[in-house]
């Protein structure tokens, strides 16, 4: 098995788990984002993850709207509470803000391996961003620039937001995700987990 | 977790399979969010520019700013250098606006509320179906029950444009907290005595003698109006202030006056009479510039000094002395107009009293008096005029009404359907649950409605209400205020001015500015052929364009166009002015007023006495905040996280409290406050009398910061005063109890 392969299947991951947590809408439906997440389920053995989702409804417009307020009630505005915005210096201790210097040191580290936000694109430090360019590090062969990006970047607040989406979640969808999120981004142990 | 499998275990096992894997197609066809750029090296330093062209709106004083900005993010606000008012000052909510800009909680894409009004289950949708659902709702209302039956509640400098707009439609249903909740009774009763709104327009700068008839300023904090303040102070000015507390600027004066709350327009009265009767009033003025002065001496002549000291419980001789200091030094007296004055519902009588005041000692277009600065002319572009039926107008049971129409009106009519049915509700801005009292009326009424829209930059106790939320631009995000005025200090150089408000950042999320939130309504309601500008940015070239200016031009300028301006002060000597009244005249007697069956001249209407066992609730302002739409800014959070409740030292012995006890109250009617607040026991407060600094304890817990901290003192107010002339909301007319562990204690000395 090339390197180059496995590192490629890793930054297709990162996409599609970015990509999941794109706002969902008929087109995000039809594309068959579930389908897929159930074989990734699949190939990985978790078999309670898809027993989970095979519990959502099976209705396409009852399975949008469902995850449309759920999508809205995590990541963008909620009552009572937001669950979890998917930003990194919201999760920071002493964080509550949006775009503080840990955005901007997030958009330093892009910069640094030769890459931009997009017009129109969001901070730096939202969630899927850093996905796509961890996704970025892995086709480039920089795997050192990922671990380094992953400590300094991205593992110091996804604990907070993880923590807060497992506490929160109330479809499993989002909470799979992320589950799988932290899975493929965890410092590896001795054994690979 | 139940993964089974390692993580380099799959990427080696699965990677064969890769290809067909759907994931990997579907990842592969995402947008990109980071695009190819040449590599900056590590450490290039992105340099910090600033930007001109801001204007703060954390108040209404809009002072105008710089933003210094860092790749894109706003890093440090300050004040412009070039502005004529401000300066570079700004004060520590303007500072914190980078706070509310980059507040996580804030609203970010249009909402629908596919729960429960008060219980939102909210669902982002697009502009487009935002749009297209609150048309079809507003478009069933005005169909079925005219184009009345929309009320608008707005507030700030984004609401001018839907306000406009709605009038167009027809509805005379518009209240804004600024005019029914706040300056509306002093504007009214200003323009029957003077024929103008005073706004704030006093010259403490160049005064002898500044009175302050409840105002506290540095607790109320204006930039360059604490500049004006500071400045008379430090020229010596002799400060006198009327406030049953003992506020910033109690501590600051010269003679404090803790008067009785109510009663100030028997004070005024009794001070006028005395300058009558000593003849220490500007005679010339009052003859060549004044109407009616001998039914307003008539009126005063009751006012003597030992009724007015039992009335107003304040010593005779401290009243006589606060008389004869301001005949002393007539002209330059700066009688304070105040600026939030719907106190008891009797208002209207006290400010007529204040302008009868300024009057009396010739204090106009003088160093220290009341003054008309005058700014650049500025241009329009509006909707042009909305015509109603008359029998749909609520306000006319008050002839002396500001604009729109009371708000207690429209939320009565809404609640009886009588005399005719209110069926939509759109707050712009404005949070009525926390600016009218009575809240369980005021959410009554949003349950009754068939539609509420809300559109606001953070979730307000009245967002929870909304079925259609729509995020606004933040004013750091967006053009749409022009400002123009003169210096600060009324005796300097004469200058004018003209800024305009221009984003400092590029906006995050989907916020949208009012005119094309109102524009895009407007062609769902078949108004498109009639709309007056396109964009925001033609709206405020179209503002500048008399001055010569526009956006581009003002850019070039660094924000602010300044040129020689004209004195505020009359020729010296000259006593003789034209007036926009009905006389042409200051109306000391107004036969406008006399025929509508009030008092031509200024009366005292007394506000009912404090129940046995109570205390009534006064409120004011806390310099870090700016009433409920600061609450969840974190920054100013910390300076002050909860508003303590100022209770009198003796009062609090009986009841056997400590300063720093944690308390809730209740209220006449038995209502509770839903959270609870310190004790902050002092001398400096009159026993019958309790206050809160207004703006705390919100409902809504999508506020993170800012829920449950503090007591919101408008949950306590269900007992309140409406203005006979002006209809205009009384609210420190509700009375209260303190509760301590369970015991609910009687507030007696
Ligand atoms: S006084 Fe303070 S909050 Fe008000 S406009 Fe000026 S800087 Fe902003």
């Amino acid at each position: 098995m090339s390197e180059a392969v496995a590192n490629q299947l890793l930054a297709d991951v990162y996409r599609f788990l970015g990509r999941s947590l794109a706002y969902p809408d008929p087109a995000w439906l039809a594309a068959g984002h579930l389908v897929a997440l159930a074989e990734l389920l699949a190939e990985l053995g978790w078999d309670e993850a898809s027993r989970e989702l095979q519990s959502l409804p099976a209705a396409p417009a009852v399975l949008l709207e469902a995850l449309c307020i759920e999508h809205t009630r995590l990541f963008i505005n909620a009552f009572p509470a937001t669950v979890a915005p998917p930003y990194g210096s919201v999760h920071l201790p002493g964080g509550g803000m949006l775009n503080t210097a840990f955005t901007a040191k997030t958009r330093a580290f892009y910069r640094r391996y030769g890459f931009e936000l997009a017009n129109g694109a969001d901070l730096a430090d939202y969630l899927p961003l850093e996905l796509e360019f961890l996704a970025r590090l892995g086709e480039g062969g920089e795997e050192a620039a990922r671990e380094e990006f992953l400590a300094e970047c991205f593992r110091p607040w996804f604990g907070g937001f993880l923590a807060r989406v497992r506490a929160g979640a109330e479809l499993p969808f989002y909470r799979i995700v992320v589950e799988l999120i932290d899975f493929f981004t965890k410092e590896e142990e001795e054994d690979g987990y | 977790m139940g993964i089974k499998i390692s993580r380099r275990k799959f990427l080696q096992t699965a990677s064969l399979a890769a290809a067909a894997l759907p994931l990997s197609r579907l990842a592969r066809a995402a947008e990109p969010g980071l695009v190819k750029k040449p590599v900056a090296a590590p450490g290039s330093f992105t340099g910090t520019e600033t930007r001109y062209g801001g204007m703060c709106e954390m108040c209404f004083w809009r002072c105008q700013l710089t933003g210094k900005v860092r790749d894109g993010r706003l890093v440090k606000l300050e004040g412009n250098p070039k502005s004529l008012e401000n300066g570079s000052s700004i004060c520590a909510r303007g500072n914190a606006g980078i706070q509310l800009l980059y507040d996580p909680d804030r609203l970010k894409y249009p909402l629908k509320n596919v729960g429960e009004r008060g219980a939102p289950k909210w669902k982002r949708i697009s502009w487009a179906e935002a749009l297209d659902e609150a048309a079809e709702r507003l478009k069933v209302i005005q169909k079925k029950h005219g184009p009345h039956s929309v009320a608008l509640f707005p507030h700030g400098a984004s609401a001018f444009y839907p306000l406009q707009y709605f009038e167009f439609t027809g509805t005379p249903n518009i209240s804004e907290a600024s005019f029914y909740q706040c300056r509306g009774v002093r504007d009214m009763a200003y323009m029957s005595t003077f024929g103008f709104a005073p706004n704030e327009d006093v010259d403490m700068a160049n005064a002898k003698v500044i009175f302050l008839v409840g105002t506290h300023l540095g607790e109320n904090v204006h930039v360059s109006h604490l500049k004006q303040y500071l400045k008379g102070l430090e020229n010596g000015a002799k400060l006198v202030v009327l406030d049953p507390r003992f506020s910033a600027a109690a501590s600051k004066a010269d003679i404090w006056v803790p008067i009785k709350p109510g009663t100030d327009t028997a004070f005024l009265q009794a001070v006028m009479k005395r300058l009558l009767d000593t003849g220490k009033y500007d005679q010339e003025f009052v003859a060549k510039s004044c109407t009616g002065f001998d039914q307003f001496k008539e009126a005063m002549a009751h006012a003597t000094p030992e009724w007015a000291a039992k009335t107003c419980d304040v010593p005779k001789a401290q009243l006589l002395q606060v008389a004869d200091l301001l005949g002393a030094n007539l002209p330059n007296v700066a009688v304070h107009p105040g600026r939030h004055t719907t106190w008891y519902g009797n208002d209207f009588q006290r400010s007529r009293a204040q302008a009868c005041l300024t009057a009396l000692l010739g204090a106009y277009a003088v160093p220290g008096g009341l003054i008309r600065p005058k700014g650049v002319k500025l241009g329009a572009a509006s909707w042009g005029h909305g015509v109603f039926a008359q029998d749909c107008d609520l306000s006319k049971f008050w002839p002396f009404h500001p604009p729109g129409t009371p708000t207690d009106a429209i939320r009565e009519t809404t609640l009886t359907a009588k005399p005719y049915p209110i069926k939509a509700w759109i707050a712009w801005g404005q949070n009525p649950i926390q600016t009218i009292p009575d809240q369980a009326r005021t959410i009554a009424a949003l349950k009754k409605v068939d539609f509420v829209m809300v559109t606001d930059i953070m979730p307000m106790d009245i967002t929870m209400y909304a079925d259609i939320l729509l995020p606004e631009k933040t004013y750091l995000e967006r053009y749409d205020y022009v400002k123009t005025g003169m210096q600060w200090d009324p005796a300097a150089k004469p200058q004018q001015f003209v800024a305009a408000r221009m984003p400092l950042v590029e906006p995050l999320f989907e916020g949208r500015d009012s005119v094309w939130i109102v524009n895009e309504l407007a062609k769902r309601l078949g108004h498109g052929d009639k709309i007056p500008v396109a964009s925001i940015e033609e709206h405020v070239d179209k503002r500048l364009a008399p001055a010569g200016l526009s956006i581009a031009k003002l850019k070039a300028l660094e924000g602010i166009f300044t040129q020689d301006g004209v004195s505020p002060y009359a020729p010296a000597g000259k006593r003789e002015f034209e007036f926009d009244t009905e006389s042409g005249k200051v109306e000391l007697f107004s036969e406008q007023i006399d025929s509508n069956d009030f008092a031509g001249s200024p009366a005292y209407v007394p506000t009912a006495e404090v129940p046995a066992g109570y205390a009534r609730l006064v409120y004011g302002r806390s310099p870090v905040h700016s009433f409920s739409r600061t609450q969840n800014n974190i920054w100013l959070h910390h300076e002050m996280p909860e508003n303590p409740l100022w209770i009198n030292d003796r009062v609090a012995a009986k009841a056997g409290l400590k300063d720093g006890d944690r308390i809730t109250m209740v209220n006449q009617d038995g209502v509770k406050s839903r959270n609870s607040t310190v004790l902050k026991v002092t001398p400096g407060i009159r026993p019958d009398t309790v206050y809160l600094a207004h703006g705390y304890g919100s409902m809504n817990p999508e506020l993170t910061v800012g829920k449950d901290q503090g007591i919101d003192d408008q949950s306590l107010i269900t007992l309140f005063g409406i203005d006979r002339e002006t209809g205009a909301t009384g609210m420190r007319t509700s009375f209260v109890k303190v509760v301590k562990d369970g015991r609910t204690l009687e507030m007696m000395v």
